[in-house]
Formats: C-alpha cells, structure tokens, sequence
C-alpha cells in the first residue's frame, strides 16, 4: 500500500519538477571573481566558491579565478572555503541577465566558523549559526592520504567517532560508534544518508569469516565532504532513528569548465605484523615423540630433544605472506552554463596477506590444490558515480546523482570459529603434527583441511538520488529528494566434495553448500519549504517538510551437506538439503517537521525545531511522537569585537530528542514455523509487547570555539550528556516459560556524558613552508542506569568466556568474572574444600602428585564481599562477579601533523590512541595460555606444563610450577574473566603519506595538467602493552543491534589490523 | 502566479496526504491463529520437535558426565562435566540446553491444552496422542537429568518444583499417558504403555538416588507394565526419535561426529597426549571377553549419524528396555535366576551366549543395562546407584554421588522466585 503510495508520490515529484521548466521563466544573471590568500596575495587554486542554498557552486581555476552562472537574479549569499583557511561569505545582487564580480581574500585559520553545513541543520547554513556540532571531514584535506574505503575516511577523523574493527582479514568491515552506546537494544550504528538518500548500513553474511560492510561499497573517490550529527542535540530533526547520530554523504559536483579529468593508479601490500602471534610451543612427554618433532621441525627442535623441553614453531609465518592490492581509478567533470556533471570510475583488486600457494610441510593448501576450490581472501570491486546538475531556469535547480558498486568478497574462515584457519593454527601444538597434520591440531580438522572451505559475498549496491529545489519566490524555497538506496548481498559458504584430505575432519566431508541474499530497498522522501526573511537587526530562517522512508527486506536461504561427488557447487545436487529459509519485513517512516532560527545581528542565533514521528513498528494504536530540539548560538567576539589574543570566540548550547525504534514486528507474540518428521510444526517465537514505542534519547550540548591569534591557533570543546528514557531491553523471561527469546519492552534508562577538545594550529606559515598540528581527545562516560526489573543480560548467550554484560550501574558491557585469591602464598586446593590448603600439606601432595593441570588440585578463588559490591569492584558476590573492566576506553584520542615543504612536497600523519579503564579480553591467549587440548603452546605455558608435569620437578619446583599456573595461565570456564582481560591502550601511527607535486611545467611537458606521486602507508607502528594479536580486535562481526552488538573488545582468533604501504600516481588531464 | 500557486497546493497536497502504517507480516503465525483446528496438528508436531531438541541437548552433558562419552574437544566448560562437576549453574552447556527442554516442556503442555480445548472439532485425535507423548517423555527426561525444575508460563515465572519433589515429574507423565492410552491406536498404543513402563521403572530408579542408595540399589516398578508392551512389540522393536538435515539435529550426535567435541568411549589421541584424559574404555561382554558388540553396534549407528553426521536416531523405549525392566523386577524381588533368565532372553537379540549359571544377576544385569541403554541416558543413575565411577572423574572436581543437572544460570537471573 505504501510502497505504492511512495512509488506513485516519487513519480508524481519526478514528473512535476520535469513540468516546471515549461512554464517558469528564467530570471538569472551570473558572478564571478578571484580568490586569494590574504596575506600573500596569491590566488588559491581550487577553491570552492558556493551560492549559498542552492547546488551552484565552482572551483577556482589556476589563476584563483571562478565564474557561476545561471544564478538567480537577486540578493544572493556567496560563500568562498578552501582547505586551511577560514570561510569567507559575501551578499551580492545578481543583475537580471548581467554579471557581478565579487572577490575573496582568505585567511590562513585554524577555525572556520563559516564554513556551511547543511546536515540535521534544516537548510544550508554557516556552522556559526547553529548550536550544536557538526563535525564535517573535506575529502579535500585527505588528498593524498592512504583511503581505500569509507570506513578510512571516518576512522579518526572526528572526535567522539570511533570505528570498530572486526579483525584484519582484508575486506572485513567496521562499525560505528559515535559517542558511545545510545541503545541497549537496537543497532548503535549511526543512520547514513548519501545525497540525502538513506543508505542500507548492515553488514555483509559472516559464516565464521571476514564481515564486510555495506558501508565500504560506497565510492570514496566520489565523496566531496561528510558531515556528522553526533546524538540527539543535532539530530532531532532527523526523528527515530537518530539517536545514534546521523553522518551525511555528499558527492562530487560538476564545475562549468570544460571536462577535466583526473586518473590514478596506486599499488599497495598489506601484511600482518607476525610478531603478535606467539610462536606454536610444546613439548613430548616421551622420547619417541621428541624424535618426530626433530624430523619434523629440524630447524626448530635441536637433535638430542629430550622430553619436556620446550620448542617454538611459527606456524602462522608458513600461510602469510604479503598481499597485494591494485586500483584504478578515473573521473572526469566539467560543464556549460545550465548543466554540469561529474563522474567517477574505481576498479579495485585486492589479494589479502594468506598465502594462496602456502604449503604445510610441503603439502599445499587448498587454493593450490588444482582438485578441489580452495579459499582465498581476495577482494574485487567496480564503483561507479555520476552527477548530474541541471539548471533549466533561475529558480529550478535539478540534481541527479548515481552510485553503483559490485564487489566480490572472497575470505578464509577465521575468527571465533574451530574451522577457522588461523584459529586452528593458533590451536596447534608441535607434540601433536604429523606430516599431514604439520600444525598439530588435536581436534576438528588439520588447518590445511580449513583452506578449503570457503567464504564468498557478492554485494551489488545502488542509490539513485534526485534533488530539486525551487525558488518560488525571494527568500520561499521548496525541496525535495527523492530516492532509492538498493543493495542485493549474495553469499556462499562452501565445503568442497572430498575436502578431509589429510582424513581428520569429520564435518560434511561430503561437501556442504550454503547460499543466500538479502535484498533490502530504502525508498526515502524529503520535500522541504524554507522561508528566510531579513529584518534588518533581526533574521528568520523557517524551515518545514515531510519525510517518509519505506524499508524493504527480502532474505532468502538455502543450504545442506552431502554432494554426490566432487566439482558440484549446486543447491540441487546436494543429497541432505536443509530447510530452505527465507523472511519479509517492511517498516514505514514518516514524519512532519518545522524549525525556525532567529538571528540576532550576526552574534546570536536561537533555532527551535519539532520533528513529530510515525512508524510502522508501533502498531496501529500508535499515534505520533514528538522529537523537540533548541540550540544557541552566540558569537562574543562579533558582538564586542577581538578579546586581547582571541580573534574568535563562539559559545553554543543544544537540546534535543531524537528515537530509536524497535524491529518491524517486535510487538506481537508470534510462532514461527518448523518442519517435524510428521509435518509442518510450529514453535514459540517473540512473547511479544503491544505497548512498544521508541526510546527517547535526550542530548544536552554545550560548547565553543576559541581562535586565537587571527585564528592560528583553535581550540574547539563540547560536553554533552545523553539520557535515554523508555530505553528498548531485550528482556528475558524465565525460559522456562517457554519463550527463550527475549521480548524488547520501553522498561530501561541509559546514561552517558562525555566531553571532546580539539586543537588545531599554524604553527609555520611561510611561502616555502607550512606547518600545521591537530589534535583531539574525546572522553566517555556511560552507565546503565535501570533494565527495569529484567534480569542484567550476559552477552554472548551461555557462551561463557565472554564476560560483557549489560548490567545496572555499569557501563554497558563491562566485564565481570573470576578473580584469584592472590592474597594467600598458595592459591590451591587439594582437599576440595576451595581453600588454599597449607604449605606443607601442598609440598607434599605435589612431591608425590598433583603431576598436572588441576590434577587432583584447583585454584581458590577469590569471592567478593558486600562491601566489594558497594564500592562496585563486583556486581554480587559470587566467585564470577568481579568486575574485571569494561571494553571502552575512558579516552580516545588522534593527532597529528601537516607538513607542506615548498611547492611540492606534503607530509601527513594520523596517529590515533584509546586509552583509560580499557581491557580486552585477551580470549585467543585465554585458550592458548590455559586449554588443556588445544592450548597450552604459548612458550610460557607450555614452559610452565612441562615444568608442572616433568617428574624430574617433583615437590616444591612443581608446586611452584602449578603456583605460576594460577597466577599467570589458568582461564577460561569454570574461572571465565581470569588472567584473560588486559589493559590495551594504545597509540597507533594511523596514517603517514609523503606526496609530491610534480612542477606544472614538467607536468605540462607530458602533456598532464598535474600529476602527484604519493606513498602512503596504513597502521604502521603501534606502542602498546597489550600482549594479544590487536587491541582493536572485535567479536562484533555482522551484529546490528541485539546483544551481541556488545562484543566489544573481544581478541578472539581474529588477525593483526595490517600494515599497508600504499604508492599512487594521480594524474590530472 | 496562477502556475505559483497551483505548484505549491500540489506539493503541500503531496505532502500531507496521511500514511497507512500497517505492514504485513508472513513470517510467523500469532497467537490468535493456534485456536484454529487446522493448526492443531502443527502444534502437536512443533511440540514433538521441541522435545526432541531439548533431549538431546541434554543427553550430551549427561553422556559426557558419565563413562559413555569423552570431552576432546575445545570447550573447556566439558571439562567440569567430564570430570564429573555437576553442579555448577554457570556450566554453558546445562545453561544452552535449558532453554531447549524448558520450551519443549511447555509446548508440550500449550498442544495438549489447545487440542485438548478443540473437542469435537480436533481433526485428528492421535495428534493429540502425539501432545501427550511429548509431555509425557519430556517430564521423564527431564526428572532423570535435573536436580530440580521450573514451570513458567510465558511472563509469568513460577517457583521450583523442588529437589526433594522432582518424581512428581513421573506423575505427570504418568497422568499425560492415562489420558493418552484412551485414545490411542496402533503403534501409538505401544509407544504409550512402553513409556508407562518406562516412566514407572524410572520413578523407582530416582527414588533410589535421591538419597542415593548402593546398598539396595534395585527396583521392581513398572514390570506388569513392560511385559504387557512387550506383548505388543515386534521383534526388537524400538521407538525412536527421528532426525534429519530438514526437521531437527540430533544435537549430540552433531557434537560427537560432526564438531567432533567429544568422543564415545577413549579416544586414543587424547589419552596418549594426556594420560588419563582419555575416557574410558569400551567394556568386554562378560561372556565373550570381547568388546561388546551391542555397544558396537550402538556406536557404529551412531558415528553412521542418520544418514550425515547429526541425524542419528535416539531409542525412547525398546522391548530391549522392557526386558531390563523385567529383569530387574525380578532381581528385586530376588529372583535372580528369573533375572539372569531374562536376560539371556535379552541376550538372543544378538546371538549372545547365556550368562552361566552362577553368575551374580546383579553383575549381570549392570552390564546388561549399560549395553543395551547405550547412549539413551539411563547411564548416570546406574552409575551411582550401582556405584561405579569413571576413570575421567575428578577426586577435587566431582560433585557428590547423586548429583543432577542444576537451575541455570540464565533462569536464575531471570525468575525472581529463584536465589542462587
């Protein structure tokens, strides 16, 4: 009903703006001028000049020169911005059919507050205007920096954004996070519009692999600017659904030039830094077995081995090698009075760091094995953009942008995952390998048998944005986009026929195949009119509109085991099919919204705005909701002019709500269907809630810019503090109700507060050298403050090793688990009575005894006290209720330095840094350090083992031993959070590039415009005590939403974020 | 201006036209829609598969507590269990299956309910019998594995059955089956009075570990019932749980031969790499010396896993059981030659010598037992009735003879009739 209704109403738009060039009359002149810096004089070529509220705009050629034409005749607001100097504005009166000339002189400045937004803000207006934040990232700026995807672009670029690795495998995605957690329920990922058209911002298919983004299909060469809201305060009028923030997309516009084309070629590699994996240890109990490791590991095991000597073998190092990357890209723009267009092509090939030709004692892996399809973790990737702007009259203004990618994934099972390559590496032992067991797996397959299995998606995504504005008459404008975001995710999981080559696995040694997509269209509607009127003193900026999104979600799956022999990698060959698998869902968005903002002179501007929500998800006795929002902004140094060395001063303050709203049909109590042996079946689903509504997230703002010193120094800060009421928990009831699920009930509240400082500075500035330092620190506080009579909830299900909970009084997912009574010279029992049992009673059990891991003895734990409880050092007082830390840090932070030597030479670093009460649970070394199986191989448990276990070590050397155990190696279940959780901060070289600018005469001699050579590189350096594989490391993986969005923190099998050298040669034609 | 203001009441028009919120939803059925009776056999059917589920995702930590199978595998929170921790209400494993065996209950008990609410207008009343049996089986397993026990009702938490309550389980089978042996027919007849069998024996077996009791550790409950099945059963005729690749896994058999987490009998491998870790050995056949070849047999149907890995079907009841039951009636009453007599009756299935005569019935029928109940979770009550131990369990970790399953964790939390 509604798709059609928003189907009929896009058609309707369409046709109506492509109507109103027929009968509108132009009235129009054009402006044109010359932009330079304001101390030297010299023109600054490429700087944007822009028609305030409306799509005209041109760059400045190499002369500073600009010319806009087409514009409507009148009163018109200039605005003239380039990278590094502050914003300079200027009104001008377009002649009817003549031209104007208007000139910038621009300052060098740290602080710009009249560069425009137009995000969350209404209309487009100069950031000074308004009161909350709005952090804005110029693509500009990222010239020459290492960007291969979107989620480069944002990773610490903002203050308050923080991006969420999965792990390292080339391709996989990241989250996002902007100032924390805003909902325990619901997905934290902030909403994406590109041009204005929401964006589908999920994940790709995981199957135990390399996740990756929706996000990172979107072309990063076409981005012209990002703009982000970070909570409520900015993003009310953007309604439900914005309480995570909201982060705008704008593309690449056409200039009226003729076509000017640029091209690029840049070529990387990517490896892990193999130093984070401890090298696989072990020992033989027996000498036969010390003889097989020496033949097998002669460059590891000295001849003469004897058992319990300890050996270490880097399996790791024998499947990684360098990857190798490629891109090609090229895009043109230009244009003619009435029409400009912009295009851009971008090929990318990217091999990730497995080593496809690997061998593991000479046998080769499975994408080496001509027999049989082997995994690979290779990435492709076609992206496409075009812009279109057209002017038919004064007053009409069209703009029609496309985007359209295809990648094809291809990724190595990894991770959490007992078929995960690495993570079976990881699981090896060295007393354990044979000649086709080379990393000594014990159980589920041998690693070459994983290579095998393979992973691949195939994501088609395309949005089709159409903008109009139209000037109905001096100051009255009506808006409108219209458009579609689609995005069609196919995945595969294959097991290959045949694939137990070394006759270990025993998991569908017939093949298993999996396949699916999801297909989810976001229809999005926007119609807008604004009305500005100025009163002299006194200004008005009116603003209302209707918004409506329509979300469509088709998935389809199918799997099963068994193929009848070896080459099928067909659904229909497979002799066990599965159940086939496939679920609808649709929600409708709409809402009304007005604002206004008064202006005081040009110091002081108050904005009050509504937004007022429906949604499909409430049901059909909800009504609307109400998302109310007002900001201030005042600018002291306008009003009363230059304070001593403060050039520009600006305080604001912000208040607004915004929402978050359940799933599409989380409120009725359901019955989902399952086949039985006698028919079809059915099974308790959702207990459901009819009352559901959104949360409501209310922000607090307050804030300001400093500049000092003409604006060379700049000091930007904010704190804010979020409340979320009626806050959606996924409430779990007793399971023995019969309904395991958990039901999403308004019950919780959430807390958080937090404050960002920046600094940015020229700190040289001269005709032959710039200098120019950045820096932010951003801090976090979050607390759960009610879950309103439900049960605190463990992420992660029973699955015990992972300790983040969502619990009262504490941030959400904070670790809680076992600690060791570290008090007491012993910490073990013998006698089962969970006490430390005497020296000399240990002495003895261990001189006779006690030859092993908790043979016949466990450690004692320490169990917390009331008191512990109420000074929050635990959550109650069982042995598993210690809080051990939570996985977000206190402070993040980035800085760096811009370095531009003569008229070539340019310099960026990017180093980022999280730090303050911030543990990852280290669970790869968890298992390694502690499992009796699979573990026990890093080279100090393994050492600490064979010194526990070696008769020779009988008495008070064992005891000593087993005393080590406690304190330094023993985890996992039944003493889940012990010597598992680290502190990780860390300081990371984000980014570094060195470009230079190859002299426009030397350019010109081959036949270029210009041409920049750059190396880059990626993750280069880390400083940290963390002795994991990555403190950035996530469990998260393809979680929107739900509980285990808050596998935050956890290092589980997942690899090294690698290091990337990056070599670029862009060429402008 | 004429055309100004026509453009501008099409897009105001355009814009303030309402919206019609309502979205279909062709995932699942509502609550509404299970009073129909057409859905009464899906209830029916959706309640034998919860069932299913939640069994055999408790017959793993049961097997793995016990000396029929043997963690190998890679999480550690088998370990406790292996080495004969019982108790612990945090173990994942008892805490991930609870969920299972709680639905599997209450959907049972909501089939029963809403058939039973249809009368006259339940198209087929043996789906009604099928409500039952999953009741009724479920309780069984249910008073077999776990210490204690909750009845909730979707939001509403209920209170503890109690530890020292846990047979009224039986009871309530037993009532399920009353109802259901008015209405049943053909095999479904069978199936009910073998479960009566089966449930009375085990009503006497619990009465026998809680306390536990090694002195006396035989019972005579449920014979008259058993032989009256046996009566109507085929030649070793079993009932059993299906499962295959597009209704239910056998969760157990997914553990044991697909993930490969756990191994029945020792696994070589393990025992050599960590002496004593290993599990314990297949037992020889008194008689023969040799392994034995039921437990073979049984573990080769199981490791051939149904056709894949995880589709190994489990026995409910089997003339086999009827037959032990019997037996052990008889060994109760002090019959031991009646006893052993039974059970080489038993032994005939598979072409087996008779036990001499001299042989302890006891002994025997021990051996019998864990032979022939192989893998169907009888094993852990035997074993501390009969008081045996495994190689694998823990002098420090062991929980006292006559443990069960615990409450779990993640009801604990959320049943505010619960402490911990």
């Amino acid at each position: 009903m509604i798709n059609k209704l928003i189907n009929n109403r896009l058609k309707t738009a369409f046709l109506m703006i492509l109507g109103m060039s027929t009968f509108l009359m132009a009235q129009e002149g054009s402006v044109s001028g010359r932009v330079t810096d304001a101390q030297t004089g010299d023109p600054l070529v490429g700087a944007n000049v822009l028609v305030v509220g409306t799509n005209l705009g041109a760059a400045t050629d190499i002369n500073g020169e600009y010319s806009i034409s087409r514009v409507p005749a009148g009163a018109q607001r200039l605005n003239a911005n380039y990278i590094g100097f502050a914003s300079s504005s200027a009104n001008v009166d377009i002649p009817v059919d003549g031209s104007t000339t208007s000139d910038f002189g621009l300052s060098v400045a740290a602080l710009n507050l009249n560069e425009v937004v137009v995000t969350g803000a209404g209309t487009a207006v100069e950031k000074s205007k308004i009161g909350n934040s709005v952090g804005v990232v110029n693509m500009e700026s990222l010239e020459n920096a290492p960007i291969a995807n979107f989620s480069d672009i944002l990773q610490g670029r903002e203050k308050g954004v923080v991006m969420l690795p999965n792990g390292g495998l080339n391709g996989e995605g990241a989250q996002i996070r902007i100032r924390g957690t805003s909902t325990l329920s619901q997905s934290n990922e902030p909403v994406i519009y590109l041009d204005g058209v929401r964006l589908d911002n999920t994940m790709g298919a995981s199957f135990g692999g390399g996740t990756p983004s929706r996000l990172d299909e979107i072309n990063p060469d076409a981005i012209e600017r990002v703009e982000i809201l970070k909570g409520a305060a900015a993003a009310s009028l953007y309604g439900t659904q914005a309480a995570n923030g909201i982060i705008q997309i704008f593309t690449k516009q056409g200039a009226i030039s003729k076509p000017q084309f640029t091209a690029e070629v840049s070529t990387s590699t990517s490896s892990f830094d193999e130093s984070r994996f401890k090298p696989n240890s072990g020992f033989a109990r027996d000498q036969a077995t010390a003889d097989r490791m020496v033949g097998l590991f002669p460059d590891y095991a000295k001849s003469g081995l004897k058992p319990y000597e300890v050996i270490e073998v880097p399996f790791i190092s024998w499947i990684y090698d360098k990857g190798s990357n490629q891109t090609v890209s090229a895009s043109v723009r230009g244009g003619a009075p009435g029409a400009t267009y912009f295009a851009s092509l971008r090929y990318l090939n990217s091999d990730g760091p497995f080593d496809e030709n690997a061998t593991l004692l000479g046998l080769p892996v499975g994408s080496a094995d001509p027999t049989k399809p082997g995994a690979n973790d290779n990435r492709d990737q076609f992206m496409m953009s075009a812009t279109l702007n057209i002017i038919p009259t004064d007053r009409l203004r069209i703009r029609l942008s496309t985007n359209y990618s295809q990648t094809d994934h291809n990724t190595i099972q990894n991770n959490n995952n007992i078929y995960g390559t690495t993570s079976l590496i990881q699981m090896g032992k060295p007393e354990h390998s044979t000649a086709t067991n080379a990393t000594g797996s014990i159980a589920f397959a041998t690693a070459r048998e994983t290579t095998y299995r393979s992973l691949q998606n195939e994501g088609e995504n395309t949005t089709i944005s159409l903008q109009s504005s139209y000037r109905v008459t001096e100051g009255l404008n009506i808006s409108g986009t219209f458009g579609l975001n689609t995005t069609l995710n196919k995945f595969t999981s294959l097991t290959p026929f045949g694939y137990n080559v070394d006759g270990k696995v025993a998991s569908n040694v017939q093949g298993y195949l999996g396949k699916g997509s999801n297909d989810k269209k976001v229809f999005s509607m926007d119609v807008k009119a604004d009305y500005a009127l100025d009163l002299g003193g006194l200004s008005l900026e009116n603003v209302a509109g209707f918004q409506a999104f329509q979300t469509i979600q088709k998935d389809l799956q199918g799997s099963g085991s068994q193929f009848p022999g070896p080459g099928l990698q067909v659904l229909g060959a497979l002799g066990s099919p599965g159940n086939p698998y496939s679920s609808y869902s649709e929600v409708i968005e709409a809402g009304f919204l007005a604002q206004t903002r008064i202006g005081f002179s040009d110091f002081l501007y108050t904005t009050v705005g509504i937004r007022q929500d429906a949604n499909s998800a409430f049901g059909s006795d909800f009504s609307t909701i109400t998302y109310p929002r007002v900001n201030v902004s005042y600018i002291p140094t306008t009003h009363i002019g230059q304070l001593g060395p403060v050039s520009t001063a600006r305080l604001r303050f912000a208040w607004g709500k915004a929402g978050q709203q359940p799933g599409a049909f989380d409120q009725f109590t359901t019955y989902l269907p399952w086949a039985s042996e006698f028919g079809p079946g059915l099974a308790p689903g959702n207990v459901g809630d009819p009352s559901l509504s959104p949360e409501i997230s209310t922000e607090i703002e307050m804030g300001g810019e400093v500049g000092l010193f003409n604006d060379k120094l700049a000091f930007d800060f904010q704190y804010w503090d979020r409340t979320v009421d009626d806050a959606l928990i996924q409430r779990a009831y007793p399971a023995s109700g019969g309904f395991f699920r958990t039901q999403l009930s308004n019950i919780g509240g959430l807390e958080a507060s937090g404050w960002e400082v920046g600094v940015d500075a020229n700190v040289i500035r001269n005709s032959n050298l710039s200098v120019d330092v950045f820096g932010s620190l951003s801090y976090l506080e979050e607390k759960i403050v009610s879950l309103g009579g439900a049960p605190e909830q463990k992420v992660g299900g029973s699955y015990p090793r992972y300790r983040n909970f969502l619990t009262e009084g504490f941030a959400p997912g904070t670790y809680f688990g076992a600690k060791l009574n570290r008090d007491d010279k012993y910490p073990i029992d013998i006698n089962g009575d969970g006490k430390s049992d005497s020296d000399s009673d240990l002495l003895a059990f261990f001189t006779t005894g006690g030859a092993g891991v908790r043979s016949g003895w466990n450690p004692v734990m320490a169990i917390p006290t009331e008191a512990d409880v109420a000074a929050g050092r635990a959550k109650g007082t069982g042995s598993l209720d210690w809080n051990l830390g939570k996985p977000t840090p206190d402070y993040t932070s980035s800085f760096g330095v811009k370095v531009n030597y003569g008229k070539n030479w340019s310099v960026n670093t990017l180093f980022e840094s999280r730090f303050g009460n911030y543990g990852v649970t280290n669970l790869t070394d968890a298992f390694r350090k502690s499992h009796s199986l699979i573990g026990r191989n890093t080279p100090a448990a393994a050492d600490n083992e064979s010194r526990l276990i070696n008769p020779a070590n009988a008495g008070q050397g064992r005891l000593d031993a087993a005393n080590e155990w406690v304190r330094t190696h023993l985890a996992l279940s039944p003493y889940s959070g012990l010597n598992t959780i680290e502190d990780a901060s860390f300081v990371r070289l984000r980014e570094l590039s060195i470009a230079y600018d190859v002299d426009a005469t030397l350019a010109a001699r081959l036949g270029l415009n210009s041409m920049t050579i750059a190396v880059s590189g990626k993750n280069l350096w880390m400083s940290t005590d963390y002795s994991g594989i990555d403190p950035e490391l996530n469990a998260i993986s393809g979680n929107r939403g739900g509980l285990n969005g808050f596998l935050q923190s956890i290092d589980a099998f997942g690899v090294p974020i690698p290091r990337i050298w990056n070599l670029s040669i862009k060429v402008g034609l | 201006m004429k055309n100004k203001t026509k453009l501008i009441s099409l897009l105001l028009g355009f814009t303030l036209i309402g919206c019609d919120l309502d979205v279909d939803n062709p995932n699942s059925l509502l609550e509404g829609d299970l009073q129909d009776p057409s859905a009464a056999a899906a209830l029916a059917n959706g309640a034998w598969n919860a069932s299913l589920r939640g069994v055999t995702y408790m017959m793993m930590p049961h097997a793995v507590a016990t000396d029929e199978s043997v963690w190998i595998g890679s999480r550690d929170a088998w370990y406790q269990i292996d080495k004969g921790g019982m108790t612990n209400v945090y173990n994942e494993f008892v805490d991930q299956a609870w969920p299972y065996i709680s639905e599997a209950r209450w959907m049972s008990d909501k089939a029963v309910e809403i058939l039973e609410g249809l009368g006259a207008d339940l198209p087929n009343n043996q789906d009604l019998v099928l409500a039952y049996l999953s009741g009724a089986m479920v309780r069984v397993y249910i008073a077999d594995m776990f210490e204690d026990f909750v009845y909730s009702d979707k939001t509403e938490a209920g209170t503890p059955v109690g530890a020292a309550n846990m047979s009224q389980l039986y009871d309530e089978a037993l009532a399920l089956l009353g109802k259901a042996s008015s209405i049943a027919t053909g095999d479904n007849a069978v199936k009910v009075l073998s479960l009566v069998a089966r449930a009375r024996h085990a009503k006497a077996v619990w009465g026998k570990v809680n306390p536990v009791n090694t002195a006396s550790p035989y019972v005579s409950a449920g014979a008259s019932e058993a032989a009256a099945a046996a009566a109507m059963m085929s030649a070793d005729w079993k009932w059993r749980m299906n499962f295959s690749s597009s209704t239910v896994s056998n969760y157990m058999a997914g553990q044991i031969n697909d993930r490969q987490e756990m191994d029945l009998f020792q696994n070589a491998l393990v025992e050599t790499a960590t002496p004593g870790a290993g599990g314990d050995p297949q037992p020889n056949d008194p008689v023969t010396g040799l392994p034995d070849s039921r437990m073979t047999a049984i573990a080769t149907e199981f490791r051939a896993g149904g056709g894949g890995t995880s589709w190994t079907p489990v026995t409910i009841t089997s003339l086999r059981e009827m037959h032990l039951i019997i037996a052990e009636s008889k060994k109760a009453g002090g019959d031991d030659a009646g006893c052993l007599a039974e059970l080489n009756a038993l032994r005939t299935f598979d072409s087996l010598d008779p036990y001499p005569s001299g042989t302890d019935a006891g002994t025997a029928l021990q051996h019998e037992r864990r032979a022939n109940l192989f893998l169907q979770s009888r094993r852990l009550s035997d074993m501390y009735r009969f008081n045996l131990t495994s190689t694998v369990w823990d002098a420090v970790e062991k929980s006292p003879a006559g443990s069960f399953f615990p409450i779990t964790i993640s009801e604990i939390r959320s049943n505010p009739n619960i402490s911990q």
